[in-house]
């Protein structure tokens, strides 16, 4: 397999003490959608082709380390898996879609003690335990760009991947990088 | 010399000495002082210069109302102009500037405006728009330089602004705004059911009036009361956000705050100056307070005359007396406890009570605490121009006084009553009510607004029954968040021992006084009067006229004893008379602080394609295309940028050249009804489009108008790949998904923008196929394998040896043979590399933008230069394209009249009459000699054709090219006064057969 690029240009800033910044390993984004009528059905093949249970809407099922089932739009999910893993459903057309955007996105975990903080600085939604916890999906803009948020805690502490598309990928580098230098 | 500092007293830390500059003279003062109060522990008096009369002005109040000390702060590039010096805290090297005077406050030769004050009365310069004489806009324009001039107050710098700012998005159960008695209580409340609570304050310590006066009991409104009770809300959670000013309400429990973070510091770091913080809260609890009114009596304006309760804060919080001998006008009972404070620091206290039945018990403790109460008396007039000497007063008998004894005294404190501050309630368009007995306009009903009204913003102004208000506007805020009934908490009364008596104006009898209501903007009872008697009925009418209560006032000071005026000018009421709209801010907020972080390089977000850096190495130069960095040229050898593109079109021409396409829009349309989808929004038929065929498409608006065009790839039966100009990629994916969610919900199609996933370069030239022969292997490229608009997916062999997957569809927009070839994102670099490689190999070149849209011209391809937003099929020569036998969006207005007439300007080629003359994109194009009116169209993009060694153009031209084509017509572009004789040719000025793209 050839090596794929990073959509960014440098190396993504890996953080200070209370914000952790890192680029996550390129991997494979494959997108199911169905019709209303075969929504029941293509959620649960998919959920069974994952291993695990459906997402509900704007929530998010951990498969695996790293590996993620998420409910974006109330017709479609997004899997999120390893680099080169196969669509592990693909509906037929008269069923639904099924579409590979491994490449569309770039991706940014942000965690740390402050992480939070930080985000609010570029989102505008409730980032609350609340109202916004562990695996958890949101979609909102950042300055023009379309931005997509999954909360995936690591050892109970906050923890953000934040997906923009991928020709945003250094803008959104930069943004985190600026709101950093407000935490110390 | 008026004001001191106390020996004793006050909330400041006398162990912490400040040092700050007023007008470059050194001045020191304590951490928890003002400018405004360690100006008045240094005896200063004038602070600042009025906006027309530049009359002397001093401090006036103790918060966000003042209206006279107003100034500057800091030096060049962070000078910040219109400050409160109420409000600034003092920290270690400020520089505070008086303003709006020269060459000081103290000595101001623009003072000599007070003595033409008779001709700057409300409007005047509304006025200077007619001119004395009728010569309107001559005499305007001589008045127009000096009133600019003078307009403003303060100067902002003209430099970049250093700092920084951003802004923080917060959720909260319950915003409470407000950290007196009635927010403390009420977040104290919220707090102990659970709640998520913020708690704005504005001033940069919490505690509201408790700082002001408050009682050393122990019990509620004491400083030992607001200790624990902060304590106890921060151990709850409550977020306690103090120098922090919610300037906005806006909907859906959406406010709008500043934080103060920096100014406050000596070394701010890294921190940004201001903080905008955007609050979504479920309930807001407004405990905003009231803010003391004055009235008006002569000269009412002087240094040293200032809100009585201002008075005594400067006392009690700052531990400064604002002068040794006071009087103190009232109309209601809070004066007295100001008279009292004063008199307890020492300070000689005439009360004058304008009610001729003073409180009993009152004035008793008053006169036991040496003050001479006088009752029925008011001021009438103060002495002193540069600072208060004397007052005259008089016996009130409801509407005037004349003066008949003199007071020597060096301040003088007024209350009016109170005007609860609902400007953020107001900013809902949530109108107030009058309420006789408080004189003030009250907010009783908020409507669905989720906010209430609690403390002295509800017109309960003791403090015991601010308590009780925040507590029922917790109960009640806890009830609509969760539910539960909770007893009813009855409404809260104020507890005034004797009913206010309604004072607006002092009058003397047979002399004018010259009496303000807004000191800020110099707004007089007179202008009031004049205003109404020059038509201005309306109090918003009124408002504009004289600016009372505009800018930073907001009507902090002025706006009720103005609508009072204005009701007794119109002889109606008050609550007849109504009130003018409060808008935001609240008080100023810095431009800086609302753009946040979106400065400089994140003005705009960048976008970059995936093979950006490829494109580096190569020394290439970018263009911005909306968002996108495209590459532009690649130059060689100290080329500009006109001989790079002219070589690489020739390149391109003669061998093969190879641009990045990757900024095209791309969208995914997936679904059995995916065919009758594109059907209805092409204009031309897609129904019988073929698996591995593309097609090009013209998309029309709704109007008839074209929208975008591109090409569309079939790569199954249910599946298509889209493509977009680079300009309308989000607008057509937003056009289709509005179609697919509103008028066609029940087709079964997605659509995703896969503009990101797949990077493109187009490969074009006599060369291309030999370019691409092998390059691919499993696909070919010859004629019979891939005719024109064939569409094949496989996979592209790159350096390593290893193959990569591809889309690729035989399709031309330099009008050579050409192909796209679209590969995953993060493979672009790698493909880019191989394909390089092989035009290199070939004699081609890498080329940018530049080139390409010179060779589209030669080919007379439309563009957004072409397609914006004026131009039908038919005006771009593409009405054949057009279904006449198939519904489409836009069809039917595309036929309406004036899109089909036969006049209209269309798509034509221009060309120098002497060949290489250039002319400009914009240039207007006229007949021959007749160089007038709106001319027969406009010249829309223009090349410097290496084929055809000439400039030629794409234009519009009235009639086309079947009433003008062979003629001679000029191209005028008025801007730079030039003149072009043009020829009007074919716009397909190269290979109009297509031989080339074809063969």
């Amino acid at each position: 397999m050839v090596e794929r690029a990073s959509p960014f240009a440098g190396t993504v800033q890996t953080g200070r003490s209370n914000i952790e910044v890192s680029a996550p390993e390129r991997g494979s984004l494959w997108q199911i959608a169905c019709w209303p009528e075969t929504f029941s059905s293509i959620e649960t093949d998919l959920a069974q082709a994952c291993g695990c249970a459906a997402p509900g809407p704007g929530e998010a099922v951990k498969i695996a380390d790293g590996r993620f089932l998420i409910r974006i739009e109330p017709l479609k999910w997004w899997v999120l898996g390893e680099d080169g893993a196969d669509c592990p459903l693909k509906p037929e057309a008269d069923a639904g879609a099924w579409l590979d955007m491994s490449h569309d996105q770039a991706a940014i975990d942000l965690g740390g003690s402050h992480a939070r903080d930080l985000l609010k600085r570029m989102v505008s939604f409730d980032l609350r335990d609340t109202a916004f916890p562990d695996l958890r999906f949101g979609s909102t803009t950042l300055h023009h760009m379309f931005l997509k948020v999954l909360r995936h805690d690591d050892g109970g502490a906050p923890r953000y991947r934040l997906m923009v598309m991928r020709s945003y990928a250094d803008d959104l580098s930069e943004i985190v990088a600026h709101h950093m230098r407000h935490f110390g | 010399m008026s004001g001191y500092r106390l020996p004793k007293g006050g909330r400041i830390d006398r162990s912490r000495a400040v040092s700050f500059t007023w007008d470059d003279t050194r001045y020191m003062g304590f951490t928890g002082d003002t400018v405004a109060s360690a100006l008045m522990a240094r005896g200063e008096r004038i602070i600042g210069r009025s906006f027309k009369y530049h009359r002397a002005r001093g401090i006036m109040s103790a918060g966000v109302e003042e209206s006279g000390a107003v100034v500057s702060l800091w030096s060049d590039a962070r000078r910040v102009a219109n400050v409160k010096a109420t409000q600034a805290e003092i920290v270690p090297g400020l520089a505070v500037w008086g303003q709006n005077a020269w060459p000081s406050v103290r000595m101001d030769l623009g003072s000599v405006n007070n003595l033409f004050g008779r001709f700057f009365a409300a409007g005047f310069y509304y006025k200077t728009f007619f001119g004395i004489s009728g010569r309107g806009t001559w005499e305007w324009m001589q008045f127009e330089k000096l009133i600019r001039q003078a307009a403003g107050m303060g100067r902002a710098s003209d430099k970049p602004d250093p700092d920084h700012y951003e802004i923080v998005h917060d959720h909260c159960d319950v915003l409470v705004v407000g950290s007196g008695p009635a927010g403390l209580s009420a977040a104290a409340a919220l707090a102990s059911q659970g709640m998520d609570v913020i708690l704005a304050e504005q001033d940069f310590a919490v505690g509201g009036s408790i700082l002001s006066g408050g009682s050393d009991d122990g019990g509620p409104s004491s400083d030992a009361w607001l200790a624990s009770t902060v304590e106890g809300l921060t151990a709850k959670g409550v977020r306690i956000w103090s120098r922090t000013t919610a300037f906005g309400l806006y909907d859906h429990g959406v406010v709008g705050l500043i934080e103060r973070v920096t100014d406050h510091l000596e070394h701010p770091g890294d921190l940004p100056r201001e903080r905008c913080r955007i609050v979504r809260a479920r309930r807001i609890i407004l405990a905003t307070g009231a803010v003391e009114r004055p009235f008006a009596f002569g000269d009412n304006d002087r240094p040293g005359v200032m809100l009585a309760s201002s008075a005594a804060t400067y006392v009690s919080r700052f531990g400064v007396a604002p002068g040794k001998r006071a009087v103190i006008g009232v109309n209601n009972d809070s004066g007295y406890a100001s008279a009292m404070t004063l008199a307890q620091a020492g300070v000689e206290t005439t009360l004058l009570d304008a009610r001729a039945s003073v409180p009993r018990s009152l004035a008793s403790t008053a006169r036991e605490a040496g003050i001479d109460v006088r009752a029925g008396m008011v001021p009438v007039q103060a002495i002193g121009s540069r600072g208060v000497r004397a007052l005259d007063i008089g016996r009130y008998d409801g509407e005037r006084a004349l003066a008949e004894d003199r007071l020597s005294c060096d301040m003088i404190g007024v209350s009016g009553g109170w005007t609860p501050v609902m400007h953020l309630i107001s900013h809902k368009g949530i109108k107030p009510a009058w309420n006789e007995e408080l004189s003030a306009f009250i907010v009783e009903d908020t409507g669905i607004e989720p906010v209430a009204l609690a403390g002295s913003a509800a017109g309960h102004f003791t403090t015991e029954a601010a308590l009780k208000g925040g507590e029922r506007a917790a109960a009640e805020a806890i009830k609509a968040l969760t539910g539960k009934r909770r007893t009813k908490l009855p409404e809260p009364e104020t507890d005034w021992e004797a009913p206010l008596q309604p004072v607006w104006e002092i009058r003397e009898p047979d002399r004018k006084l010259k009496c303000f209501i807004d000191p800020q903007h110099d707004v007089t009872t007179e202008d009031v009067r004049l205003a109404h008697r020059e038509g201005y009925v309306s109090v918003e009418h009124m408002k504009r006229y004289t600016t009372l209560g505009m800018a930073t006032d907001q009507g902090k000071m002025g706006n009720v004893v103005g609508l009072a005026l204005m009701a007794e000018a119109a002889g109606s009421t008050i609550p007849e008379t109504g009130t003018t709209t409060f808008r935001p801010p609240y008080t100023p907020v810095s431009i800086g602080a609302l753009a946040g972080d979106e400065r400089g390089t994140h003005w705009r977000p960048t976008r970059h394609t995936p093979m950006r850096l490829e494109h580096e190495q190569l020394g290439c130069k970018f263009v911005d295309a909306g968002f996108w960095r495209r590459s532009w040229y690649y130059p060689e050898k100290g080329e500009n940028l006109a001989r790079a593109a002219k070589r690489e079109a020739k390149a391109v021409r003669a061998y093969v050249g190879m641009v990045d396409v990757s900024t095209l829009g791309k969208i995914m349309v997936q679904g059995p009804d995916a065919t009758e989808f594109l059907n209805r929004v092409y204009s031309n038929p897609f129904a019988k489009l073929p698996v591995g065929k593309a097609r090009y498409g013209l998309m029309l608006r709704d109007d008839g108008f074209v929208f975008d065009d591109g090409t569309t790839w079939r790569l199954t039966e249910t599946d298509y790949f889209m493509t977009t100009t680079t300009a309308n990629a989000g607008p057509v994916m937003l056009h289709l998904a509005n179609l697919l969610q509103t008028r066609w919900p029940e087709m079964r199609v997605h659509i995703t923008s896969v503009s990101d996933h797949w990077g493109g370069l187009a490969v074009a030239g006599p060369k291309a196929r030999e370019v691409l022969d092998g390059a691919c292997p499993d696909i070919k490229f010859s004629d019979e394998a891939m005719p024109f608009m064939g569409v094949r997916q496989g996979h592209l062999r790159v350096e390593s040896g290893q193959d990569i997957p591809v889309m690729t569809a035989r399709l031309s927009f330099s009008g050579e043979q050409a192909w796209e070839v679209m590969a995953p994102a993060d493979y672009c670099p790698a493909m880019f590399r191989a394909l390089l490689t092989r035009v290199r190999a070939a004699g081609g070149v890498p080329y940018g933008l530049e080139a390409m849209d010179c060779m589209r011209v030669e080919k007379g391809h439309v563009t957004g230069r072409e397609l914006d937003g004026r131009t039908t099929a038919a005006d771009i020569g593409l009405g054949m394209m057009a279904s006449k036998k198939k519904p489409y969006i836009g069809r039917v207005l595309a036929g309406r009249p004036d899109l089909v007439r036969e006049d209209r300007p269309t798509l034509v080629g221009l060309l120098p009459v002497e060949k290489g003359t250039r002319f400009k994109a914009g240039a207007i194009l006229f007949p021959q000699n007749e160089s007038k009116g709106h001319g027969l169209g406009h010249v829309s993009s223009i090349a410097d054709s290496p084929e055809l060694g000439s400039w030629i153009a794409l234009g519009f031209v009235a009639g086309g090219l079947p009433k003008w084509e062979g003629k001679e017509i000029s191209a005028e572009n008025p801007i730079d006064g030039e003149s072009t004789r043009v020829r009007v040719v074919s716009p397909h000025f190269f290979d109009p057969k297509g031989e080339r793209m074809h063969g």
